[in-house]
């Protein structure tokens, strides 16, 4: 992680452009996360970018114009990068959420059946158990009046 | 095996009771309601919370480094996008207002950004000194202050006889709504925002 600060007093000259590209980008990328999706690798590119995009504001407030413009380029082409990626990692997250719902929804009859079935099991076994113990009282109130 | 028609009966009960709470089970996995919140601390030079200032003095003198970390955690179910402002104030300075959301109208020395994914928890080394100092009228003004090696310079604040100033840390996030960054949110009627200070004093002008 990179500690990047602003000068006092405040230095607010960084192409906006740039802000608001990180907006537009960070934008897309929380509807990958919101779809269930996830893209650790461009959040971790977005995290470079802002960093890029600090480190230019000091060397601007430090009077490296020069410095400045050459790590906005970079932070730009960063954010590019990423811009490009987000359509697959949408398409990914779309198909895994897709593919969640329809396990989550199939997961509902089974668990229904398997328990259900069990619960059968469980009664049918008693209901055995009772018809056992109504046979062996018959037996023994038979020898009884056979006595 | 002829099943009679009270059992049956259970049969259908318990089906009904389980498609119910595997239901609410299925809904409970897809749609995770827990209590949003961000979370942030500052940490003194051990890592918890104590030590904060050299020696354990909150009376700083030029050049004597202080160490903390600032931590943010993200529990807002969702990816955010995080800035740290971080603003040195005095006594008089008006603080943040929890009630209103309204942050410190004094300009931010400094800011940290980041993109958090839910549930991350950012930790910040914030080593910082007290560079230069002007003694104005029974006033100290601090004209110089290095943060992360980064010298900061400019009339940054005054305080009486160098007590009670503050680093002020306000935690902005990014708002799709406004597309912009904002200092507070809204869950039902309550409205939230997150910032916390730290005190200290610059009652010597020359070094230790």
């Amino acid at each position: 992680m990179i500690l990047l600060g602003i000068m006092v007093p405040k230095v607010t000259t960084q192409t906006s452009d740039l802000v608001a590209s990180s907006y537009h980008t960070f934008n897309l990328l929380a509807g990958v996360y919101r779809l269930g999706g996830a893209a650790p690798e461009l959040v971790a590119k977005l995290n470079i970018a802002l960093e890029q995009m600090q480190e230019a504001r000091i060397k601007r407030a430090q009077g490296d114009e020069a410095g400045a413009a050459r790590l906005e380029e970079q932070a730009r082409s960063t954010i590019a990068e990423i811009e490009n990626a987000i359509p697959a990692a949408q398409q990914r997250a779309e198909r895994d959420s897709a593919t969640r719902m329809l396990f989550v929804l199939a997961s509902i009859p089974v668990a229904v059946i398997i328990s259900t079935f069990t619960f059968y099991l469980a009664l049918s076994t008693w209901r055995r158990y009772e018809r056992l113990k109504l046979y062996e009282m018959r037996i023994v109130e038979n020898k009884k009046s056979e006595d | 095996m002829k099943i009679s028609s009270q059992d049956l009966r259970y049969l259908l009960v318990f089906m009904v009771t389980t498609t119910i709470v595997a239901s609410g089970v299925a809904y409970a996995v897809l749609s995770p309601t827990s209590e949003r919140f961000y979370a942030m601390y500052v940490l003194g030079s051990s890592g918890l919370v104590e030590h904060y200032y050299p020696n354990d003095d909150p009376d700083l003198a030029i050049g004597e480094p202080v160490n903390w970390t600032i931590g943010v955690y993200n529990h807002m179910g969702s990816l955010q996008y995080v800035v740290v402002r971080v603003k040195l104030l005095n006594s008089t300075l008006p603080s943040p207002n929890q009630m209103t959301g309204t942050p410190s109208a004094v300009t931010p020395m400094f800011e940290f950004a980041r993109v958090l994914v839910d549930n991350e928890t950012w930790s910040i080394p914030f080593v910082w000194r007290i560079l230069t100092v002007n003694p104005t009228a029974g006033e100290l003004l601090v004209t110089g202050i290095s943060i992360n090696q980064i010298p900061l310079t400019g009339d940054l604040a005054r305080a009486v006889s160098g007590f009670n100033y503050r680093f002020v840390f306000e935690l902005w996030f990014y708002d799709g709504a406004t597309n912009d960054l904002v200092f507070s949110w809204h869950t039902q009627s309550t409205r939230y925002s997150v910032w916390t200070q730290i005190w200290f004093n610059v009652t010597s002008t020359t070094s230790k």
